[in-house]
């Protein structure tokens, strides 16, 4: 498979983990989970993007998506990302400055901002 | 090793699966070529964003036509052209990569993906040339320089 997610809980917040690639053929798979979330009454999310592989820009929008419908209910979406490649098209769209991008699972689900 | 002037041509249906066909076949073939390391990664990301731009653009225009992958090496570069049959009555303007942020950031998952992938190419690689292709849709051209003692 070319992505494979996973929640779990930790406090107050659900973290989804994400390994492999995220294009357009595999980001509907987020975006899905991320919606089936939201419904379900989930507001508080974490993206652990540690074993993510490859994210383009369709990638890039399911996330924003996510960002959107979270905020629509006052919750929050916070990804983990400490790899530079990933980050690269974060910085190059300027969406660094949309997302809180944490270290560690540890900081974002600690983050309260 | 490869000689100057090898190539590759790929045709595929325009389905979102076979993007990633494109990008892995393309790193293969930059890989060989003598592209650094750390513009292989580019040269991932680039084809990617083209490869679903064109999908995306086939999906609606010309779902029964193949998109067409070029990779050769000329005058110590890789060239990649990326050719869709997606009706072009005028080239699409690159915006900046900062453009693309803005769509998304408005739009998330509605945004315009065929525009936000051109414009985030634009902020990713130095070299992108849009033309008009052979079938009246439009050629993405992206060059690499090659580094010949880094072949595999």
């Amino acid at each position: 498979m070319d992505l494979s997610l996973s929640t779990r809980s930790e406090g107050d917040r659900t973290v989804v983990v994400v390994a492999g690639e995220i294009d357009v053929y595999t980001a509907p798979k987020l975006r899905e989970q991320l919606i089936e979330l939201v419904s379900d009454g989930t507001y508080d999310i974490v993206v652990d993007m540690e074993g993510v592989d490859f994210l383009d820009s369709t990638g890039l929008g399911v996330l924003v998506g996510g960002l959107k419908r979270v905020r629509a209910h006052d919750g929050s979406l916070r990804l983990v990302c400490t790899q530079d490649r990933i980050l690269k098209i974060f910085r190059i769209t300027g969406l660094t400055s949309v997302f809180s991008i944490h270290d560690s699972v540890e900081d974002a689900v600690a983050a309260t901002d | 090793m490869p000689t100057t002037g090898s190539r590759v041509e790929l045709a595929f249906t325009p389905v979102p699966e076979h993007v990633r066909t494109a990008r892995v076949v393309s790193v293969a073939y930059a890989r060989r070529a003598g592209i650094s390391l750390d513009l292989v990664d580019e040269v991932r990301l680039a084809v990617g964003e083209a490869a679903s731009r064109a999908v995306t653009l086939h999906a609606v225009h010309a779902p029964d036509r193949p998109v067409r992958l070029l990779l050769e090496e000329v005058d110590g570069c890789v060239r990649v052209i990326l050719e869709d049959e997606a009706p072009a009555e005028k080239l699409p303007s690159l915006g900046s990569s900062r453009d693309a942020g803005t769509q998304l950031a408005d739009h998330g998952d509605d945004a315009d993906n065929a525009l936000v992938a051109l414009a985030v190419l634009q902020g990713l690689v130095d070299s992108v040339e849009i033309t008009t292709s052979r079938s009246g849709g439009t050629a993405v051209r992206l060059t690499w320089p090659v580094d010949q003692t880094q072949r595999v």
